[in-house]
């Protein structure tokens, strides 16, 4: 049997976390969340995940604070980042962006479609 | 503007002092010469003010400018009350200023009495510093109480202008911190109301695009109203934002050079499912050749959207909708127009201001805020444009916008390499920038100077002058210190040195050899801060 792939949704928004979460399992991937910074990083880590679905303001640092962490760890740098928040994006956050070579960027609300396209051309089922 | 305003009123400060000191000193050369004629009952009037004799001459203008001194004495007093024990209030006390007053006048009486001794050769100076004649003492008592009268003008002087000072320091703080408060207050509401517009909008989007089980015609058509609801609950929250970053002056535009034909085919494209669905027709003139323009093509884009959205609020079934874009030379002149309803003549002057929604249309479909036609009118006014409005009651309505063409960015590019300037001008020979070369430092600041580039790509090693002298070089004058740099090197930079001659904006650095993408990504983000 082949094993289903991975991906951690690292949101502290639960109701929004669920329904992504329900959105891509729908779609036929495993799907975990993370609440907070540190558990987002510990999950990273750990786990042995395809790719990250990330929210930039979280509790005890923010998305960018897991970003500079996995730079850390080469195997787990490579894991492509999808951004998904509700921030504004100014000039300074669209650098930080391109800095960490985040694969996408989404804004809250987002479009649901591209998302899905996005998803599945990074790591296709 | 802080500073602004303390060096403004430094100098109006330095101005007073100066008067104040001159018309002590006219003021004094009168008094003095009205005592040699009531006292010493020396001559007129007339020849004691204009015709003394030179020791009397040398001896006012010795006192006149000591008087400057203190003047300017006081002044500095002030500058270290502010840095040491007055530092709350930086006001000169009266005690201190009136032992200045009484150091002067002591300094005055030896004076006076060195001049009486020069004068009359008979008495000597002790004679003349201790009991001097009984007017000679109440002129010297008179002139030194005189003194300190000043004194304590100049004083007051220079507290007021302290006050007014801390004031004005105090109300721009304040300023500053509102304005702090309320762009925090925008980013937070704007997080707040979209993360929970979003969790509507996917529950919504799940059971409507039945993800999650088959629904009937109604609550198919249920779910179908509130997500429109959704969608434009989170155009408010985005409009908003837009607008107010509009009256803030904060909206940045991120130009770069694009094809305005390109923009608006694609803006047609997306209209083709609305124009079918309500069945109006929809129509395109472009010119035949290339537009090229230096805009922010996510702006001109969310200007089209807006005209668009409401040609198709306010036409019916049945209509047409026309957008045009004329070549002009040193504009586009861009239209959209539509066989709509039109507006009344009295209504138009309204049109462009916020929340006006003149003739709300009942019904279904896209409902607008109230604010589209305010930011178009701050986009295109972002661009150096202007919008206006044609309409006919009835018959429809056109509005127009120019957008300017305003000369693409010239960019410095420094290397002592021939083949490096080559091949950076290749990366960025799309863009359609104006670039000129500079081969080592001294040409480098020299075309810095009188070409005024938007921007410098600077090798550090180079020769004649290396990179960290032209950054110091260029960052010291004012000609050339706001042009943004970006470093391009091979070797590593020492970004303690750069801090050291750099108070500005900080550089960016990119290695060698380079990556086209970050060198591009670097030039529009800086371009973006010249704005």
């Amino acid at each position: 049997m082949v094993t289903k792939k991975e991906i951690l949704i690292i949101e502290d928004e639960k109701e929004f976390a669920g329904m992504v979460k329900l959105r891509l399992e729908l779609l036929g991937y495993t799907v975990s969340i993370a609440e907070d910074t540190n558990t987002g990083i510990e999950e990273i880590l750990k786990g042995n995940y395809v790719l990250v679905v990330l929210d930039l303001m979280l509790p005890g640092g923010g998305g960018f604070t897991i970003l500079e962490r996995i730079q850390n760890f080469p195997e787990k740098a490579s894991i492509p980042v999808v951004v998904l928040t509700g921030k504004t994006i100014d000039a300074e956050v669209k650098k930080m962006l391109e800095r960490y070579k985040v694969a996408a960027l989404f804004t809250k609300p987002y479009d649901e479609i591209e998302f899905e396209k996005k998803i599945k051309s990074l790591v296709p089922i | 503007m802080d500073t602004f305003i303390t060096e403004e009123s430094r100098s109006r400060k330095t101005i007073n002092l100066i008067w104040a000191s001159v018309g002590f000193g006219a003021l004094y050369w009168v008094i003095e010469s009205l005592r040699d004629v009531i006292v010493f009952e020396k001559g007129t009037i007339t020849e004691r003010i204009f015709t003394p004799d030179p020791i009397t001459f040398w001896m006012r203008i010795l006192v006149v400018f000591i008087v400057i001194l203190f003047g300017v004495y006081t002044e500095t007093l002030k500058e270290r009350m502010k840095t040491q024990k007055n530092r709350k209030t930086g006001e000169i006390k009266k005690t201190e200023i009136i032992w200045v007053g009484i150091g002067f006048g002591i300094m005055y009486w030896v004076i006076e009495s060195i001049r009486e001794a020069l004068l009359h050769p008979s008495g000597d100076f002790i004679r003349q510093m201790l009991s001097p004649k009984p007017m000679e003492l109440w002129a010297r008592i008179l002139a030194v109480c005189f003194l300190l009268l000043f004194s304590i003008y100049v004083q007051n002087l220079l507290n007021e202008r302290r006050r007014i000072e801390k004031a004005l320091r105090n109300a721009n703080k304040k300023l500053k911190e509102f304005d702090q408060l309320k762009s925090d207050f925008l980013n937070t509401v704007s997080h707040e109301l979209r993360t929970p517009i979003a969790t509507m909008r996917e529950g919504v989007r799940l059971c409507m695009d039945e993800r999650v089980g088959t629904l009937n015609q109604v609550q198919k058509k249920l779910l179908t109203d509130t997500k429109n609801s959704i969608d434009r609950l989170n155009r408010l929250v985005t409009d908003l934002l837009d607008i107010s970053k509009i009256e803030e002056g904060k909206l940045k535009l991120r130009r770069s050079s694009v094809d305005l034909r390109k923009i608006v085919e694609k803006v047609h494209e997306n209209y083709i499912p609305q124009s079918q669905e309500k069945n109006i027709m929809l129509e395109t003139h472009l010119p035949e050749k290339p537009l090229i323009l230096f805009v922010d093509q996510d702006k001109v884009t969310q200007i089209f959207d807006n005209l668009l959205n409401n040609a198709f609020r306010y036409t019916k079934p049945g209509g047409k909708i026309t957008i045009e874009v004329i070549d002009k030379g040193n504009f586009a002149e861009c239209s959209v127009a539509d066989t709509g309803i039109g507006i009344a003549k009295e209504n138009l002057p309204l049109l462009f201001s916020k929340f006006v929604q003149i003739g709300r249309v009942n019904g279904p479909g896209y409902k607008g805020t109230g604010l589209g036609l305010a930011i178009c009118k701050g986009l295109v006014e972002k661009h150096g444009g202007k919008i206006w409005v044609e309409s006919q009651l009835g018959k429809g309505t056109t509005f127009r916008f120019t957008l300017k063409n305003v000369p693409f960015p010239k960019i410095l590019i420094v290397d002592d390499e021939k083949n490096v300037v080559e091949i950076i001008k290749g990366f960025l020979s799309l863009d359609n920038y104006r670039l000129i070369e500079a081969y080592d430092g001294s040409a480098a600041v020299e075309k810095a100077v009188d070409e005024q580039p938007s921007l410098v790509i600077l090798d550090m090693n180079l020769p004649a002058m290396n990179g960290y002298e032209v950054i110091g070089r260029l960052k010291q004058d004012i000609r050339t210190r706001d042009i943004p740099i970006i470093i391009a090197s091979a070797f590593s930079v020492d970004t303690k040195r750069l801090e050291r001659i750099n108070d500005h904006a900080a550089i960016p650095i990119i290695g060698k050899p380079i990556e086209p993408e970050k060198l591009r990504n670097n030039v529009t983000e800086l371009l973006l801060y010249g704005d």
